[in-house]
C-alpha cells in the first residue's frame, strides 16, 4: 500500500516537474523571439564558442554529459522494465538538457560592462530580474568572498573567460551581438577603457550605449578618452546609477513594441 | 648565418610535414588543386583587379575554411595555378588582403608564407611589405613560438623601424588598440598557456576521456538496477560488486591512480616513465587524439613535478606559490602539446 501511494505520488511529481519545464522553455523561447526576433544559427554558432572559452564551460560539459547518460540509463531501464516512471525520468532528463541549452544559446539582450565589484554584480542581478526571461551578461567575476548571491544569480550570465587571451574577442562579440550596452564609467581600469574607447569607435554602438554615473556626474572613464577624440559628453546618453531600471525600461519599450 | 639558413629550411619543411599530417588527419580527402580550382571559379578571380581589396573574399574564405598551414598552401595553389591567366602572382594580393583583415588566425597563414621562400633573406624583405605592427607583431610572436632566432632574423629590421618610429606610434597609441582583432575565428581553446592550439582529434580524445570518466561513475547505480531486474535482491548485490569492478577498471585503464585527481596525472606519468604499459582505455584515447605519451615525454613531466614539488614546499608567500603554479603550468603545456 504504502509503495503503491509513494510510486503514485512520485508519478504524479514527475508529471508537474514535466508540465513546468515544457512552460518554463516555451515562455523562454516565446519572449526571446518577440524581442529579438528569430535566432539565426551564426548567432547560435557564436554563443556555443563563447560559452566554450568561458567559465561557464567545465559544468556545461559534465552536466550535458552526465544528462546524457542518466537519459539514456533511464531509457533503457524503461525498455527493460516498461515502467511509466522511467520514461517520465527520461522526458525530464531531455526537457533539462534542453532547458540549459536554451539558456546558454539564446543571445542576451543586455551587457554590462564595469569593475567586478559588489555593487556592480547586484546591478546586474537588479537588470536581470527586471527583463527576465532575456538575458543580461557580463564578464565580471562572480566570485565574492563573502556574498555567494552573485555566484549562483548569475551562473548562466557570466563569460568570464578562462583564459585571459579571448576576453577581448568575448567583450567585441558580445558588444555587437545585444542590444543594450551598459558601461560603468566612473571607475579607474584600463580594460574598462579600452571598452569605452571601442563602443565609442561605432555610431551603431553609441546608439545603444548607456553611460552610467554616480549622481555627481563623474565620469573618469570618459574624461580620460574624449579629449582625444572629437565626441562630446553631452551627446553621450549618461544616466545616473539609479535611474538605470527607467532607462533600461524605456529603450525596452522603444525597441520592442 | 649558414647556421640560420639550415633552420630556415628545416622550419619550411616542418611546415609542409605539419600541413600534409593535417591533411591526412582529415576523414575526407582533400586535394589542393582541386580546392584552389574551385575557389578561383566561385570567386571569379580572373575578372579581379590587381589588388587586396578585390582579393578580400578570397582571403576571407581561406582564413574561414581550412586551418593556416592548408589555407596558406592552397593559396599557393591559386597562384600556381591562375598566375599565367592573370599575369601576375595572385598569392601577393592574398597575403595583403590577409593582412587587411587581421587577426591572429591570418598573422598564421602570413607567418607560413613567411617561412616558405628559399632563404631567409627574402622572408625578411616580405616581411617589411608588411604595413600593420599589429599583424607584424603577431607573425614574429608566431614565429618566435617555431624558432626564436629565424623570427629575430626575419623581424630585425621591422624593429629598428619601429625604434625609429617610436615618436609617431606613441602619438596615435590611444586609438590603435581598436586594431586589434576580435575575430570569433582567434578565440583560443579556453585554456592557458597554451603554446598552440589544440587539433580536432585532440579535442575529441579529450571529449571521449569525459565521457568514459561519466560512464564510470554511472555503472554503479546502472548496473544494481539491471541485477534488481533479472534477480531481484540478490541481482542488486551482484549488480553492485559488477559494477563496482566494472568502475574500478574502467579508472584503472584510463590511469587514474590515487583519490586526488590531480596528483592522479602524475603519478601515472611517472609509472609511465619507468615503462608501465599503457591501459587499454588509456591507449584508446591517445590514439584518438593522435596524442603519443612516450617515456621520454613522461620523465620530462615526472621531472618537472619533482622540482615543482620541491619548490612549492619552500615558497614563503602565496604570491611566490601563484607564480610557481603559473610557471609549472607553462612548462606542463609546453612538454605535453610540443
Amino acid at each position: 500500500m504504502v509503495y503503491y501511494i509513494f510510486h503514485n505520488v512520485l508519478i504524479l511529481s514527475l508529471l508537474i516537474a514535466i508540465f513546468i519545464y515544457i512552460i518554463n522553455i516555451i515562455y523562454i523561447i516565446y519572449k526571446v523571439r518577440t524581442a529579438l526576433g528569430q535566432i539565426s544559427k551564426n548567432e547560435r554558432e557564436v554563443m556555443k564558442k563563447l560559452i566554450r572559452v568561458s567559465h561557464i564551460y567545465i559544468w556545461h560539459n559534465q552536466h550535458q554529459i552526465f544528462f546524457l547518460y542518466f537519459g539514456i540509463s533511464a531509457f533503457l531501464i524503461f525498455l527493460l522494465t516498461t515502467r511509466i516512471i522511467w520514461i517520465l525520468l527520461t522526458i525530464l532528463v531531455i526537457l533539462e538538457i534542453w532547458r540549459v541549452r536554451v539558456r546558454t544559446i539564446t543571445p542576451p539582450l543586455i551587457i554590462l560592462l564595469g569593475k567586478s565589484t559588489n555593487t556592480t554584480l547586484m546591478r546586474q542581478i537588479d537588470l536581470k530580474k527586471l527583463i527576465k526571461p532575456l538575458r543580461v551578461v557580463s564578464l565580471l567575476n562572480t566570485n565574492i568572498p563573502w556574498n555567494q548571491t552573485p555566484n549562483n544569480e548569475l551562473f548562466f550570465d557570466c563569460y568570464r573567460t578562462t583564459n585571459d587571451e579571448d576576453w577581448w574577442i568575448v567583450v567585441t562579440q558580445l558588444i555587437k551581438m545585444t542590444s543594450i550596452i551598459i558601461i560603468d564609467t566612473n571607475v579607474d581600469s584600463k580594460l574598462v577603457e579600452r571598452e569605452a574607447k571601442y563602443i565609442l569607435s561605432n555610431i551603431n554602438f553609441l546608439q545603444k550605449c548607456v553611460f552610467l554615473s554616480p549622481p555627481d556626474g563623474s565620469t573618469k572613464v570618459l574624461d580620460n578618452i574624449l579629449p582625444k577624440i572629437r565626441i562630446q559628453k553631452s551627446s553621450l546618453n549618461i544616466v545616473e546609477y539609479d535611474n538605470i531600471e527607467q532607462e533600461v525600461t524605456q529603450m525596452l519599450k522603444e525597441a520592442i513594441p | 648565418m649558414k647556421n640560420i639558413a639550415k633552420k630556415y629550411l628545416e622550419l619550411g619543411n616542418s611546415l609542409e610535414e605539419r600541413a600534409f599530417s593535417i591533411l591526412n588527419a582529415k576523414p575526407y580527402a582533400l586535394d589542393l588543386k582541386n580546392e584552389a580550382i574551385k575557389i578561383g571559379d566561385s570567386f571569379e578571380i580572373l575578372l579581379k583587379k590587381r589588388s587586396a581589396n578585390s582579393y578580400t573574399d578570397i582571403a576571407k574564405y581561406l582564413l574561414n575554411t581550412y586551418e593556416p598551414e592548408i589555407a596558406y598552401f592552397v593559396a599557393v595553389e591559386i597562384n600556381e595555378i591562375f598566375e599565367k591567366k592573370l599575369g601576375y602572382p595572385p598569392i601577393g594580393q592574398i597575403t595583403l588582403a590577409l593582412e587587411n583583415i587581421g587577426g591572429k588566425h591570418a598573422a598564421k597563414i602570413l607567418s607560413c608564407s613567411l617561412l616558405h621562400f628559399n632563404d631567409p633573406h627574402t622572408a625578411q624583405l616580405a616581411f617589411n611589405v608588411f604595413k600593420s605592427e599589429l599583424i607584424c607583431s603577431q607573425i614574429k610572436s608566431d614565429i618566435e613560438i617555431q624558432d626564436k632566432e629565424i623570427a629575430d632574423f626575419i623581424c630585425t629590421n621591422r624593429t629598428l623601424i619601429k625604434q625609429n618610429q617610436k615618436q609617431n606610434v606613441d602619438s596615435k597609441d590611444s586609438m590603435d588598440i581598436l586594431n586589434d582583432s576580435d575575430s570569433i575565428f582567434d578565440l583560443s581553446d579556453g585554456i592557458k598557456n597554451m603554446p598552440r592550439k589544440l587539433e580536432v582529434t585532440e579535442i575529441f580524445s579529450d571529449q571521449i576521456f569525459r565521457h568514459l570518466q561519466t560512464i564510470s561513475n554511472i555503472v554503479i547505480i546502472f548496473c544494481p538496477i539491471i541485477g534488481a531486474y533479472f534477480r531481484g535482491v540478490l541481482g542488486v548485490g551482484i549488480g553492485f560488486g559488477i559494477g563496482l569492478l566494472l568502475r574500478m577498471w574502467m579508472r584503472y585503464s584510463m590511469g587514474f591512480r590515487g583519490k586526488d585527481p590531480d596528483i592522479s596525472f602524475f603519478i601515472r606519468m611517472r609509472e609511465r616513465s619507468e615503462g608501465s604499459k599503457r591501459g587499454l582505455l588509456e591507449y584508446l584515447i591517445e590514439k584518438l587524439g593522435k596524442r603519443n605519451y612516450s617515456i621520454k615525454k613522461c620523465y620530462e613531466i615526472t621531472q618537472a613535478w619533482d622540482k615543482f614539488q620541491s619548490q612549492i614546499n619552500n615558497a614563503k608567500s602565496d604570491d611566490e606559490k601563484l607564480a610557481l603554479i603559473e610557471k609549472f603550468d607553462q612548462k606542463l603545456k609546453h612538454i605535453s602539446y610540443t
